[in-house]
């Protein structure tokens, strides 16, 4: 008990009434109690969205995009916000999940929940293929962001090469296999919608585990100063190589999730650049430090881009240019996020684990 | 013979290369920002010689001025409107704004023409000429020339005009300079105005090329990248090496090995090279991050 000298309960109340900020944040315990009960109330109405009678599949196709942007915008953040780990070739790893679930499962009959695990391991490999020299040889920052810039192009390029394998450009269709669970198909398309949402906490659980225990802590004091991180005792290059494999595992998990769901991938869904910045995206407009971040960009910018992309008639492009503008934007007037806006708060602060 | 030309149209995409990651290094090196958006740039570029092309019968070599000018004035807006405001910020902040400005740029020009593929034929250009025995079209002599002249035009200014020694003061001292009366801002945005200028020089010459479509410049935006930083950090002539190893390896792999992962095979080696020879293929440059 003596080890913890300056827990706030025993100091005396007079010097705490002047203490700015408290030193044991509580977490998401710290939630303010309504907010805690929208919250619930939110979550439980997204959770019963499709038993609402005659509910269009649409509206669920959207928030099944919500959660998987949101996957992988947290998945981003683990490396991207905690770490400082700037990657804008995260497709690199969504698309290695989605080719190594897709191409076992439609050569080898593997189950993709199998083929996920794999996909994982795929894509933690290439993590730490990439990672560990960068890391070893103080590859960092803008270099780093370059290097992820190349990485994301080899995969693409590879993938749309090396037709005898992945037919290329013309992209794999998985059969369908009708209702088999075993098989990540389900006898209705609702499912999919379970399946992501759980998927999306287990996520959302993680980074929040990762942020709060010691792991994150390290990687915030690698991200802010590299130098004395490592004096202060951090095993600076194994730290961020956890972190980018722990990242890189999540997005091939979700990149698995698109083969199954969509049941066709080609390169340019899975591997494309484009898809590596709007990843980037819902963690930035978010605000990449926190584990909320993404999902608060997700829920902003999926409805967005699909209402744009269905009611200007297809006019191709506009939703990716308003992307492109909405980046610009955000980056002038609100570079730490929506998020960003709470963290002076010290109980809004612990709340999202800033 | 087929080695030979593949050498030679190598050249030709080093030479484009060249003169667009000269835009680059100069910002990077005076600014220190890494300016995603010198493809879409390119790309903005070759669609005004198109609009040019088809509404006034413009020769695109002819247009050069107009282009010039035209895209050294963007270049000057963007830099006061945007690039100036993210300077003492945050690294991602630098990063990710000209991140943003290469999507728009890129996908407005989708919006408005479309992904069709557009082409601005100029005659004289197609013509091809047979050199030593190499067959090369007219065109890629005209890129290979203009490059060189623009890339030692570039060193000129930079090094025997006021304004270029200016400029050089303004990145390698800022405070410095600041006390010696240069006014670093607008130096920032001179470089920012050249820099992007140079992807409309570099828009002229690729025009009878290449067809224009709103993908056109991603290739060259990123392959100016690996330029950049395989040639060495503020390095001019450098980077036009590096520009021509890049753009060879890339011609002779397409030519003898695999068209489909030339790409594929640059990305890879500038991995390799980066990771073991963090400063560039020829040493000598400053990590400013």
């Amino acid at each position: 008990m003596s080890a913890r000298v300056s827990t706030p309960a025993v100091r005396d109340t007079a010097e705490l009434a002047r203490r700015p900020t408290r030193l044991l944040s509580r977490g998401i315990a710290d939630t303010p109690l309504p907010v805690a009960v929208l919250v619930g109330v939110v979550l439980l109405v997204a959770a019963s969205l499709p038993l609402f009678p005659g509910i269009p599949f649409y509206y669920l196709q959207v928030g099944i995009l919500i959660f998987w942007y949101a996957m992988l915008g947290t998945s981003w953040s683990i490396a991207g916000g905690y770490g400082g780990m700037h990657s804008i070739g995260h497709a690199a790893f969504v698309g290695a999940g989605a080719y190594t679930s897709t191409l076992l499962y439609v050569h080898y009959d593997l189950s993709p929940w199998l083929g996920m695990v794999a996909g994982m391991a795929v894509a933690v490999l290439l993590a730490m293929l990439v990672g560990y020299p960068c890391f070893r040889f103080g590859i960092r920052g803008d270099y780093f962001a370059l290097v992820t810039v190349a990485l994301g192009q080899v995969a693409y390029e590879v993938a749309n090469g090396a037709t005898g394998l992945t037919r290329g450009s013309q992209g794999i269709p998985l059969p369908y296999a009708g209702a088999s669970p075993w098989e990540f198909q389900f006898a209705q398309r609702s499912t999919f919608y379970y399946v992501a949402m759980a998927m999306w906490l287990v996520v959302l659980v993680v980074a929040y585990r990762v942020r709060r225990g010691g792991l994150g802590s390290q990687l915030v004091a690698v991200r802010d100063d590299e130098v004395a991180a490592a004096r202060g005792g951090i095993d600076v290059s194994g730290r961020k190589l956890t972190a980018l494999a722990l990242s890189a595992a999540i997005a091939a998990a979700a990149g698995t999730f698109y083969a199954q769901f969509i049941l066709f991938i080609d390169p340019g869904s899975v591997f494309g650049i484009t898809l590596s910045v709007q990843i980037v995206l819902m963690a930035v407009l978010g605000g990449m430090n926190s584990y909320l971040g993404a999902t608060v960009g997700a829920l902003l910018l999926v409805p967005l881009s699909q209402y744009l992309s269905t009611s200007l008639g297809g006019l191709p492009g506009v939703d990716l240019a308003i992307y492109g503008a909405v980046l610009v934007v955000l980056v002038l007037y609100m570079p730490f996020g929506i998020l960003g806006l709470l963290r002076r708060s010290p109980r809004w602060r612990s709340v999202i684990a800033w | 013979m087929t080695f030979a030309s593949a050498i030679a149209s190598g050249i030709a995409l080093g030479a484009v290369y060249a003169l667009v990651a000269a835009g680059l290094n100069l910002v990077f090196g005076v600014t220190k920002i890494i300016n995603f958006a010198q493809g879409a740039l390119l790309t903005v570029a070759l669609y005004g010689i198109y609009l040019l092309h088809v509404h006034t019968g413009l020769n695109p070599y002819l247009a050069l001025p107009v282009v010039v000018v035209g895209m050294g004035a963007l270049g000057y807006l963007i830099h006061i409107g945007l690039i100036e405001r993210v300077l003492g910020k945050e690294r991602v902040s630098q990063l990710l704004i000209t991140f943003g400005l290469a999507m728009a740029l890129k996908h407005v020009c989708l919006v408005i023409w479309g992904p069709d593929h557009r082409s601005v034929n100029v005659a004289f250009a197609e013509e091809v000429v047979d050199l030593f025995g190499v067959r090369i079209t007219v065109a890629s002599l005209i890129a290979v020339a203009g490059s060189a002249l623009t890339v030692g035009f570039l060193y000129v200014f930079l090094h025997r005009t006021r304004v270029g020694v200016a400029i050089r003061a303004a990145a390698q001292q800022p405070e410095s300079a600041e006390l010696a009366g240069i006014d670093v801002r607008r130096m920032y945005a001179l470089a920012f105005a050249v820099g992007t200028a140079l992807a409309g020089v570099g828009a002229v010459l690729i025009a009878p090329i290449y067809a224009i479509q709103p993908d056109v410049g991603d290739t060259f935006g990123v392959m100016a990248f690996l330029v950049v930083i395989l040639g060495g950090l503020g390095s001019v002539f450098g980077a036009a090496a590096a520009a021509m190893i890049i753009g060879v390896a890339q011609s002779v792999f397409a030519t003898m090995v695999n068209v489909q992962m030339s790409t594929a095979f640059v990305f890879l080696g500038f991995i390799v090279v980066m990771i073991t020879r963090p400063n560039g293929l020829f040493g000598r440059t400053a990590r400013v991050a």
